[in-house]
């Protein structure tokens, strides 16, 4: 099967000034005719790149402002030509690369649907056929009629996504579209690139939701000023990156003093998320077994050693937290190196991303080693509901008369 | 030549998509909406009545009412003219498209020419009302049809023309507007070629295609005449010449337009 999109040493230089030769006053009066045409100052956005994406692959793109990534975006889709180099794109395309772009902010949401859906290369029947699909994936209820000049950004993100998402395109591409809107809708969105994943989309993403891009990609590449740093696997690739983004060792120190403290007379060395196969992941589900273990390095012995951990959801709210002394589990603990697991048998927590501190310290608080925010991990559920703990419910109904 | 004419016939999907759009928003939020486009030639061919024939009282051979002459040419000029004017920026006036969304930008300045034409037919039945009460109307009012597939063609050459060189050079939509302004007297629209006194006059506005094609639309429409051969084929020519030369000078220019703008 040949390869739905295919970058083939492909170099994109872009002149600093984009008119050469903007005006009369310029090209004749000053008879600046040889200096404007005289090469000026340019620069290579992307620089002898090649890149495949195989059927039904998702690869991710990762890196810096202005390493090239968006520039690849617009390269296969069509917007831009290459420089030199050949792209090569086998089906139609289905690109979503700013969000609200193609949107006409005097028409209603319906109405614009119509217009993107043409625009990504539907007939307009086929989008009446869609529509009710793409209203309902969409989600904006009454202001669907309204004109697209009084979304927020969010429900913009929404509308275009839903209709890039139905467009049916064999290729997709996506441009730091999924980082607005909601939690909820977020997961929607990752459900349905599943789907067209399932289906066998192929799908070339650019995002700095370094996390999302291990989660969905199969394959990642790092792009560095305009150049491929690196491609393979997405966590690998992701993990290598975001070394390569920690700040400057005293700055660190800096992050480190406020996040992090303690006298370290135990020290905690790393902690992990474990899915119900024991396995590392950063990825929990709901209902599903989970433990969060932390690594610890005790050189001496203490005395009334506390383990505890606490869980917050993104935006710092408390969720849950509990700590050994609390639960009253006494510690037997030896120096030298261990292991402290807190199990969450059937992971009682709903979809969301979450915020975990671990902390080492005495019975009356003094901390040996406090590690505010020392992992991000991602709840993934089947169910809808909201909030952080989903405790154990029922429900029942009965008549009165 | 032919890549961009055969993405304009498929992208038929997409041109019809926008200007269904262009004239839906033309008129969103006013009262009276598309009776705007009828409404607008019928009032000025209302001031032009009472100016030419109170106010001053132009007295050229054969052509009588004068203010129906004139509108006669006004009308399409209205549209030549609005149609190019707004390709000049319609690259431009879409650049979050040109920049962000993949797709046939030859669309665009096909879809001025459309919805401009459109609005020229709304407008039509008002001078076709003002040829029946006055007598001039005549069977040939039907070859109207020539001018008017002449005219899309002629100005989809040059609407393509004038809108990718407008991205290139900024310059352009001032020329134009002058350059515009020049043609509309250069064309026989407020006068007939045959009563201009110097013969080399003549030759020289004979030499401007757009004679020959609103000699088209005066004739089928005011003079109820057919067409003259000589007009026919100056003006067939002018259309397939513009329309050649929009097509080459866009697939030239169409590689650098969103980077450009």
């Amino acid at each position: 099967m040949t390869a739905p999109i295919a970058l083939d040493r492909v170099s994109k230089r872009y002149h600093r000034s984009a008119y050469r030769w903007q005006s009369f006053k310029g090209a004749l009066l000053k008879r600046e005719w040889r200096a404007t045409f005289a090469a000026g100052e340019t620069f290579w956005a992307l620089k002898d790149f090649s890149l495949r994406v195989h059927p039904g692959e998702t690869l991710g793109i990762v890196g810096p402002n202005g390493a090239g990534k968006s520039t690849l975006l617009k390269l296969v889709s069509g917007i831009l030509r290459p420089t030199s180099g050949t792209v090569t794109v086998n089906g139609r395309a289905a690109a979503l690369i700013e969000l609200g772009a193609g949107f006409h902010p005097e028409m209603s949401g319906r109405e614009n649907v119509t217009v993107n859906g043409v625009l990504l290369g539907l007939t307009r029947a086929e989008v009446r056929r869609r529509l009710p699909e793409i209203l309902e994936f969409a989600d904006l209820g009454g202001f669907i009629e309204e004109p697209v000049k009084t979304y927020s950004s969010g429900m913009q993100a929404r509308l275009g996504f839903a209709v890039a998402v139905h467009a049916g395109a064999p290729i997709l591409l996506v441009d730091e579209i999924l980082s607005v809107g909601d939690e909820a809708f977020q997961r929607k969105c990752l459900a349905r690139i599943r789907r067209l994943q399932r289906e066998g989309t192929a799908i070339l993403l650019v995002s700095h939701d370094l996390d999302m891009v291990a989660r969905i990609c199969h394959r990642a590449a790092w792009l560095e000023e305009g150049a491929l740093k690196m491609a393979g696997a997405p966590d690998e690739v992701v993990g290598r990156y975001r070394a390569s983004l920690a700040p400057a060792p005293p700055e660190e120190k800096r992050e480190e003093e406020v996040l992090r403290y303690g006298d370290r007379r135990v020290a905690i060395d790393g902690v992990a998320l474990r899915g119900p196969d024991g396995k590392e992941t950063d990825t929990l589900h709901s209902g599903a077994d989970a433990a969060i273990a932390i690594r610890y390095r005790m050189p001496e012995p203490v005395a009334d050693l506390v383990f505890g951990v606490g869980l917050f959801t993104g935006d710092r709210t408390p969720v849950y937290g509990t700590n050994t002394a609390i639960d009253g589990i006494p510690l037997g603990v030896v120096p030298g190196r261990g292991e402290v697991v807190f199990s969450l048998p059937g992971c009682p927590l709903a979809g969301g991303t979450y915020i975990l501190d671990a902390a080492a310290h005495a019975a009356d608080g003094t901390p040996y080693d406090y590690w505010k925010q020392c992992l991000a991990f991602t709840v993934e559920s089947s169910v809808a509901d909201i909030g952080g703990v989903r405790p154990p419910h029922a429900w029942s109904v009965r008549a009165l008369d | 030549m032919a890549p961009p004419l055969t993405a304009i016939l498929r992208q038929r999907e997409l041109i019809l998509t926008l200007v269904a759009r262009e004239m839906k928003t033309r008129y969103r939020g006013s009262v009276l909406g598309y009776f705007w486009s009828f409404l607008n030639p019928l009032l000025l061919l209302g001031v032009y009545t009472v100016v030419f024939s109170t106010i001053f009282q132009p007295r050229v051979a054969g052509v009588s009412p004068y203010a129906l002459f004139l509108f006669v040419g006004l009308l399409p000029w209205t549209w030549f003219a609005g149609c190019l004017t707004e390709c000049t920026t319609v690259f431009a006036d879409n650049a979050s498209l040109m920049k962000k969304v993949p797709f046939a930008s030859e669309a665009l300045p096909v879809v001025k020419v459309i919805s401009h034409g459109l609005h020229f037919l709304l407008g039509l039945p008002v001078v076709l009302a003002a040829l029946a009460l006055t007598g001039h109307l005549r069977w040939t009012a039907l070859l109207a049809v020539v001018p008017l597939l002449l005219q899309v063609l002629a100005l989809a050459g040059l609407g393509l023309l004038v809108a990718a060189s407008s991205v290139y050079f900024r310059d352009f939509k001032d020329l134009l507007t002058n350059l515009l302004h020049l043609l509309f007297f250069a064309t026989p629209i407020i006068y007939v070629l045959e009563m201009l006194p110097i013969p080399w006059m003549r030759t020289v506005i004979r030499l401007n295609p757009l004679t020959h094609l609103f000699r088209l639309w005066q004739q089928t429409l005011f003079f109820g005449t057919l067409p003259s051969p000589g007009a026919l084929l100056a003006s067939a020519v002018f259309a397939l010449v513009a329309l050649a030369l929009g097509l080459t000078a866009f697939a030239a220019l169409r590689e650098n337009l969103a980077e450009r703008l």
